[in-house]
């Protein structure tokens, strides 16, 4: 079922039996969740998460700051409430402490309005956890534009005066990704780019220092933390991964076989 | 000169502004434009804000309509200024939880019809005819796969065919990379252009 499909679905009623297989998708999700949560709790073994060198490197990036006494500049990109949005504060929250931890000025650039209470309490929270509630300036939390360009052209000229030695751009990017991240390469900083949106990524890519590409992005928290339960998820989420190679596996071996696997593809819709 | 005329004439002395960056990187003239930027888009979204939301949300819909209701989400919004109460700053996060909330649910809610459309969009036939589009089938399904495996992040890759297929799917996401980069280049060369003909075209009439 498409998004418009769904969207008319949605009208029908609390359950619309149009999404039945999306719903069992959602329920198996849950129940995956849940059980390896309960494996985390209970304190059995959950597979690690592999290295990840962007991830890594932002230890890496703040104690370069702090060895050159210059800022660090950070945004969660560019989009609101969503997925990547939540990627982006989590790994906020991660800077802001070690950043409180050396003594090291973080500059926060936020797009969206609504997000700046949001990122300003972490980082808040984060300078409280790290012992240095005094070092935190909420001045450096700073809501720029709502407007893609002029957030981009404010923060060229922060990247700018400012001198960060890190830039930290970790969220989802549109056609400033590369504008942001050129800027930052200028100015001489370590970059660390992560993005979801595969027209833009490559920019990252090819400017930063290093990339989290797509949904390395989503595992960020997880890896950074080394918090078993945060951890569950991402093995919860490589069980769904796997289930659906294998669906795919199999239709695409349905779809040779039969010349079309579209008694499949009708099955799925229901 | 005529308003347009003088819009024209503004619309280059702002690109060159925003331009003189890649020569000197922050200066005067990039910053005088970087703010006039900044706060014309401020004053566009307030009187946006107004204009399309907080007017016809209180006259049309809570005056005209009777529709009370908006009020509660009104009240909700306007607790995130507690924010700037000492003391009361608590209050504000009744808001950000129901921001949060809300994102989080609006994309479970709409994430497993997209994910689901693009497995079924998968599904294809690997002996369809010709050659060159069997190839390129086999190609898709092998891509798409070993990008699987390139993104399962718990499994142990180190041998065998995981290792080998994520290397593949690693080496397939960089060679697609690649061609949005040159296709997303040439995007910007139209938009760099469309901004030269501002100048040349419509300023100066140096080109027809």
């Amino acid at each position: 079922m498409n998004m418009a499909q769904a969207l008319v679905a949605q009208t029908t009623g609390i359950f619309a039996p149009e999404m039945t297989v999306d719903f069992i998708f959602v329920v198996i999700l849950f129940a995956t969740v849940f059980v390896v949560l309960q494996r985390a709790r209970a304190g059995l073994s959950i597979p690690p998460i592999r290295k990840i060198p962007g991830l890594e490197a932002i230890d890496e990036a703040i104690g370069r700051s702090t060895e050159m006494g210059k800022p660090v500049h950070y945004s969660p990109g560019m989009s609101s409430f969503g997925p990547e949005l939540y990627a982006g504060l989590a790994t906020l929250s991660y800077v802001a402490k070690i950043a409180a931890q050396y003594d090291t000025k973080l500059i926060v650039t936020v797009r969206r309005p609504q997000v700046h209470p949001v990122a300003a309490e972490i980082v808040k929270q984060a300078y409280l956890e790290a012992g240095r509630p005094d070092a935190y300036n909420p001045d450096d939390i700073r809501y720029v534009s709502d407007w893609q360009f002029s957030y981009t052209a404010a923060v060229l000229g922060i990247i700018q005066r400012e001198k960060p030695a890190a830039n930290l751009m970790i969220g989802y990017w549109m056609a400033e990704a590369l504008v942001l991240a050129e800027a930052g390469s200028e100015a001489g900083c370590i970059q660390i780019g992560a993005n979801t949106n595969v027209f833009q990524i490559h920019f990252f890519i090819v400017a930063c220092d290093y990339t989290l590409i797509g949904e390395e992005l989503f595992a960020a928290s997880a890896y950074l933390s080394k918090d078993p339960m945060l951890t569950g998820t991402v093995v919860a989420q490589d069980i769904m991964k796997i289930l659906f190679g294998i669906l795919i596996i199999i239709g695409t071996v349905w779809a040779t076989i039969a010349g079309n696997a579209d008694a499949l593809i009708e099955l799925l819709s229901r | 000169m005529s308003v347009e005329q003088w819009s024209f004439i503004f619309k280059t002395l702002s690109i060159l502004a925003a331009w003189s960056y890649l020569v000197k990187g922050d200066n005067p003239v990039y910053t005088a434009v970087e703010h006039f930027l900044v706060g014309s888009a401020t004053a566009y979204g307030i009187v946006y804000t107004i204009q399309n939301q907080i007017v016809p949300r209180i006259v049309q819909d809570i005056i005209g309509r009777g529709k009370w209701g908006y009020i509660f989400g009104a009240i909700l919004g306007l607790l995130i200024y507690f924010s700037f109460v000492k003391g009361q700053e608590w209050i504000a996060r009744i808001t950000m939880g129901f921001w949060i909330g809300y994102g989080a649910g609006y994309s479970l809610a709409y994430s497993p019809p997209v994910f689901l459309t693009q497995v079924t969009d998968s599904f294809i036939n690997l002996r369809a005819g010709d050659f060159a589009k069997s190839f390129n089938n086999i190609l898709y399904f092998l891509v798409v796969v070993s990008t699987l495996m390139y993104f399962a992040f718990t499994l142990k890759k180190d041998k065998g065919v995981l290792y080998y297929g994520s290397r593949f799917g690693r080496y397939a996401l960089m060679v697609a990379f690649g061609s949005a980069y040159g296709s997303i280049t040439m995007a910007y060369l139209s938009l760099i252009i469309g901004q030269l003909t501002i100048i040349f075209r419509d300023t100066l009439h140096l080109i027809k």
